[in-house]
């Protein structure tokens, strides 16, 4: 795991962990947005500065595919029809229908603070529990584990009427 | 071979029940995360699929709606069937008995033990680009599902019982209260 660089010390003895270089998840994502919701399964592959997120139906049958990187984004949806955009965010909208924070998701759900994001509570082990970032809350619901360096299981992300959850079924190396 | 038992299979069996386990294969080749769980169908069009692990899903076609239950979400996904029956494992399982009416349907030979058929959906936006169905003596053993996606899901079945009698709620979803409703 990334060695963790220590901030300046402040009010809470926190130590932010560097960005997790690279992952890979497999889980499920509900996002809900005012009147409409969608939820899928996801098989995500993140790297710094490229993301490969496939939304996969009941089943496990694939729905979309997204490969995102400082270039810009590209989607393949089932029907082999390709979508480009700016970001991963607008290819997700027009597959899911709902608007969700998919550039911030990488650092949310390694439980790693992006700058200027404030840590409302941490649970006993130490751990992230609460954060505000640019508005959004982030509850950390569940861990992987019970140590302090186990990863997410389970975030609850809300801004205005925007609710994501992202359920973590496996961390692959 | 392995259409005359696909045949045997259909018409000798108006419902079953079993259990299964799943794996899907994905193109990188990373270790597929095992599912299992219960199903049984009443043919045509009902079935009721359930997932213990990885996490609980409940599936449910009643014949005219597939309805995906997930519980620690509280969440409701439903289809109609016409669509998403089309092209699914529970298409086969519970469809009416003009498969040949979705899929293009040929012998694909014996490996494993078992005599296989290769199914190909009709429909263009199916969710799977082209299904195969294990049968050994007269009986659905395994199913390998191929997504547009490169992606292999493949389908266990343990001992089926054929024809017992379903009680018929089993194929009837109502959404709990309080969870969410997604679709159609």
């Amino acid at each position: 795991c990334a060695a963790p660089d220590v901030r300046p010390p402040d009010a809470l003895q926190l130590v932010s962990r560097a960005e997790m270089s690279r992952f890979q998840l497999e889980g499920r994502l509900q996002v809900r947005d005012g009147e409409r919701t969608a939820a899928v399964g996801v098989d995500w592959q993140h790297e710094v500065g490229h993301d490969d997120w496939l939304f996969t139906g009941p089943l496990g049958q694939g729905l979309a595919r997204i490969e995102a990187d400082a270039a810009g984004a590209r989607m393949t949806l089932a029907d082999g029809q390709r979508v480009e955009a700016a970001s991963a965010a607008e290819l997700a909208e027009t597959a899911l229908g709902v608007n969700a924070p998919f550039a911030q998701l990488p650092l949310w759900i390694t439980a790693r603070l992006r700058d200027g994001a404030e840590v409302r509570e941490l649970d006993p082990v130490g751990r992230l529990r609460r954060v505000v970032d640019q508005g959004w809350t982030i509850d950390y619901i569940e861990y992987a584990g019970s140590g302090p360096a186990d990863l997410p299981r389970k975030i609850d992300v809300q801004r205005g009427d925007t609710r994501l959850r992202l359920i973590v079924d496996a961390w692959n190396p | 071979d392995g259409l005359a038992q696909l045949k045997q299979f259909m018409d000798g069996t108006r419902t079953a029940r079993g259990s299964f386990t799943q794996q899907v294969f994905s193109k990188s080749g990373r270790k597929p995360q095992p599912a299992s769980g219960t199903f049984a169908f009443s043919r045509p069009g009902k079935f009721r699929w359930i997932y213990e692990k990885p996490y609980a899903q409940l599936l449910v076609g009643d014949g005219s709606k597939l309805w995906a239950y997930d519980q620690e979400l509280n969440q409701v996904t439903t289809k109609k069937l016409g669509q998403a029956l089309g092209s699914t494992p529970a298409a086969i399982l519970a469809g009416d008995n003009s498969l040949d009416r979705n899929f293009v349907l040929k012998n694909a030979g014996d490996a494993d033990g078992l005599e296989w058929i290769e199914a190909t959906p009709k429909a263009e936006d199916s969710s799977f680009e082209r299904i195969r169905m294990g049968f050994a003596g007269g009986q659905l053993k395994a199913m390998l599902l191929n997504d547009n996606f490169g992606q292999t899901t493949s389908l266990l079945f343990g001992q089926i019982e054929r024809n017992p009698s379903l009680d018929a709620g089993l194929f009837r979803f109502t959404p709990p209260k309080g969870a969410d409703v997604v679709g159609e």
